[in-house]
């Protein structure tokens, strides 16, 4: 027996807003979180802009004697797991906690601890080699931290694979709600960002303006791109089996409708340069293809992959792109791997509210990327169901579909 | 309606064996895979020993400048999963690529490359290539290995530490459910850095002898590294093309203790659940389980745990059930331990025999269970688990069974 997955809460830590309503409103108004990075010092790197989260009270959302344990990504993580806690009104105490899961997606996790550990063994030896640090900076630690302080005792995973993480944590909840394995999975994750991963980053070259002459800045499907802005945040998502959800009287954002995952090869570090891994995905997820009116975009300010997205949408969707509307939330809060949270989180609010946000910072939109990019303002539209595409740089291509929820949703 | 699944290709390398037949062999022989460190310097750790991969000659399987682009996890999983596709004969067999995946788990990954940078980098020096920095995300050796035969399918990788390529084997087998794949390619790989050792050991989980799970004397893991790769199939798939099949993989369990960052929950509650969940999916009842591979990590907590939680499920019947501690052979291989033990599993059931736990002289009272002690014995087994226990509780049950022609 199948059963429907619907999200019934969403927790949403992002640098243009704490809390799922500052978050929108912010979105709405295509107000980016892109600044100039002020956590640490970028004066010798050519990219000087981040999308940062602004300073965080975490005792409002985890008691002091737990923060203790965790670190920066460890608290962030675990607060948009309070704050989806909050917003799907689940009581935990009433529930099986055997039944409750936890699937959390990181690109890099506790880069920013590790990268302390590592610092400390260099200076000191042996004897420098912290054990409060190192078990929080293990990649599941994060997942960990959630368990333990919401006691969810159920399923419980962490996926690692740069752009399709927090993707590849919904896709395996979904597939398990749906085999009634489970009753709710709080799934997504995120990412931090981190002096040494931006090093990291800056030195592979991953970074706007890279190496040209043109200005730095994140514009999805501009001309004019030429790298990605990095930024920080974490997006859990509740979803939730139909009949447990009806049976508490939840409020629901949408139904999770279908997953598609492809393996494009085109390098390690290219991205799905023709485009034919991501339309599979497409293709793959969405069983309806005919309803979808809205991407969330993977389009991150690459050359490539912006470029190949537009591709694989027009291979699939042919003569319907002229009614399909298509969106990078990555323009208002950065591109990190753990960013796919916060973006389904954009789509649950999108079928709900039937707005759609705007890209920002693309001001002369590429000849090739020649779709409706929703741009520079909101778009108010009703839409039946919509698809979120992931690409990793290395070619892990996963896209999500869900469905607008109305009150009585026959199931076709 | 579930689709069965079975085991087409082994791969491995490991402290005790570079390959299938010599990995077997030194387990059925109980030879132990500890030597003095060469990975990094270990003159500065108490405990200068690990399960370390030896006689591995990079360039009797890589061009030279191709091992320049690869760390020593890309090397270990490439090989074994060469090993494992060739002996499942897909470099042959004309198969849908897209239609074939790669979800492996990883530990640390690539990070001795990233620490060689960093090193330099911190203490001034500017010489080492920024191409090392590659091997910052989990997903490298997936990546290599996906791209190196053009595998279009499900592509991700688990990163649960010690029950990492475990976790993979369940997600891959769903993939095959979801119809996403006809064939995966899963287990993983890691190998050893100083970031995961020294963090072991000031944990203060580290056995500066040797790795005795079970034993009284125990003190804790023997760090390991290695790869372990299995190839799922999708049963029609293999038979259509007359694939070697090694046994079924009959289901999985993961669930956490959510208790603790780094200690098991010592009743054995989580070990209890996820054995139950694995036969559950399986359709199994505790009477039809055979044999053990047990997570056997030989730290004063997990294997009192475990045996706990053993006890719970099998009653009575768990003095029957032999259990093998093979950590005391090839140590703990962190990331790669899941994959390597499933494989180990594997070669049990499809062999008959049971391999030790080595180092086992002075018998624990509190773990009282038959820990098939030092000696291989030969025993017919339909089904077999496969244990990995995780920081923070992450718990997984692999169940494999012997594949009978029909069933």
């Amino acid at each position: 027996m199948s059963h429907r997955v619907v999200i019934t809460g969403l927790g949403i830590v992002s640098s243009i807003g704490v809390g799922k309503e500052a978050f929108w409103e912010n979105c709405l108004q295509g107000i980016s979180g892109i600044k100039p990075i002020q956590r640490f010092d970028v004066s010798s790197y050519r990219s000087q802009l981040g999308a940062q989260l602004t300073e965080i009270d975490f005792k409002a959302f985890i008691k002091p004697v737990n923060l203790r344990r965790m670190d920066r990504i460890g608290k962030i993580v675990v607060s948009s797991v309070r704050l989806a806690i909050d917003d799907s009104g689940l009581n935990l105490k009433e529930e099986d906690s055997s039944r409750i899961g936890i699937s959390i997606g990181t690109g890099l996790g506790s880069s920013d601890t590790v990268d302390q550990f590592f610092r400390s063994l260099l200076k000191d030896g042996p004897i420098g080699a912290a054990p409060l640090l190192f078990q929080t900076a293990v990649p599941n630690a994060i997942t960990s931290h959630c368990a333990i302080e919401y006691g969810i005792k159920g399923v419980n995973i962490t996926f690692s694979h740069k752009e399709s993480s927090t993707e590849m944590a919904m896709t395996f909840a979904y597939h398990l709600l749906k085999e009634g394995r489970a009753d709710v999975i709080f799934a997504g994750g995120g990412d931090e960002l981190s002096e040494p991963l931006y090093h990291v980053y800056s030195m592979l070259g991953a970074l706007s303006p890279g190496r040209g002459k043109g200005s730095e800045g994140m514009r999805p499907f501009d001309q004019d791109r030429n790298g990605i802005v990095l930024g920080e945040g974490s997006g859990i998502i509740v979803l939730e089996t139909l009949e447990h959800a009806e049976k508490r009287g939840a409020k629901i954002y949408a139904e999770m409708a279908g997953a598609g995952l492809s393996g494009s090869t085109d390098g390690l570090l290219r991205y799905d340069l023709k485009g034919d891994s991501i339309a599979r995905a497409m293709s793959l997820a969405a069983k309806e293809l005919r309803t979808v009116d809205y991407i969330s975009a993977a389009a991150n300010s690459t050359p490539d992959l912006d470029r190949a997205e537009t591709i694989a949408v027009k291979k699939v969707f042919g003569e319907r792109i002229k009614e399909i509307s298509v969106s990078s939330l990555k323009s208002i809060i950065g591109e990190f791997d753990g960013s796919g949270g916060i973006r389904v989180g954009g789509v649950a609010l999108t079928l709900n509210h039937g707005i759609i946000p705007p890209t920002i910072g693309t001001e002369h939109l590429d000849p090739e990327c020649d779709f409706n990019v929703v741009l520079g303002q909101l778009k108010k539209k009703e839409i039946r169901s919509a698809l979120l595409n992931s690409a990793s740089n290395g070619g892990s291509n996963i896209s999500l579909w869900f469905k607008a929820y109305r009150e009585g949703n026959i199931e076709e | 309606m579930r689709k069965r699944v079975v085991i087409t290709g082994l791969g491995v390398v490991s402290a005790v064996g570079n390959n299938l037949p010599e990995f077997w062999n030194s387990l059925i022989e109980g030879k132990d895979g500890t030597k003095e460190i060469t990975v990094f310097d270990p003159s500065a750790y108490r405990t200068k020993i690990a399960a370390e991969v030896s006689h591995l000659d990079p360039e009797a399987h890589f061009a030279k400048k191709e091992i320049r682009r690869l760390s020593r996890c890309d090397r270990f999983g490439l090989i074994a999963f060469r090993e494992a596709w060739e002996s499942a004969r897909l470099n042959q067999d004309s198969h849908d690529k897209e239609k074939v995946g790669v979800i492996l788990g990883a530990g640390s990954g690539g990070i001795l490359s990233v620490e060689k940078y960093f090193r330099d980098f911190y203490q001034g020096q500017k010489k080492s290539s920024p191409s090392l920095l590659i091997s910052y995300s989990l997903a490298t050796t997936t990546d290599h290995i996906a791209i190196e035969s053009g595998l279009k399918g499900p592509r991700s990788t688990t990163a649960t530490v010690c029950s990492s390529s475990s976790a993979s084997v369940g997600v891959s087998y769903e993939m095959i459910q979801m119809g996403l794949a006809d064939v995966m390619v899963t287990g993983g790989s890691d190998s050893l850095c100083e970031v995961s050792f020294s963090g072991f050991s000031s944990l203060k989980l580290v056995d500066p002898e040797s790795c005795k799970p079970f034993d009284k004397r125990r003190q804790g893991l023997v760090i390991g590294e290695g790869a372990g790769i299995l190839i799922l199939e999708e049963l029609e798939h293999a038979l259509k093309r007359e694939a070697p099949i090694h046994a079924e993989f009959l289901g999985y369990g993961i669930c956490a203790d959510a208790y603790h960052l780094t200690a098991p929950e010592p009743n054995g509650e989580g070990v209890e659940r996820v054995i139950r969940i694995a036969l559950a999916q399986a359709g199994l009842s505790p009477e039809e389980v055979d044999t053990i591979n047990a997570h056997g990590t030989a730290t004063p907590f997990n294997d009192i745990a475990e045996t706990r939680g053993i006890k719970r499920v099998f009653g009575e019947r768990a003095k029957e059930i032999p259990i093998s501690g093979i950590k005391s052979m090839i140590g703990h291989c962190l990331g790669s331990a899941g994959g390597i033990e499933a494989v180990a599993t594997v070669l049990a059931l499809e062999m008959g025999i049971i391999p030790p736990t080595i180092h086992y002289e002075v018998p624990d009272p509190l773990c009282d269970l038959n820990y098939t002690p030092n000696q291989s014995i030969k025993k017919d087994v339909r089904v077999a688990l496969s244990n990995s226990f995780a920081f923070g509780g992450n718990n997984v049950c692999l169940v494999f069974g012997k594949y009978l022609n029909g069933k």
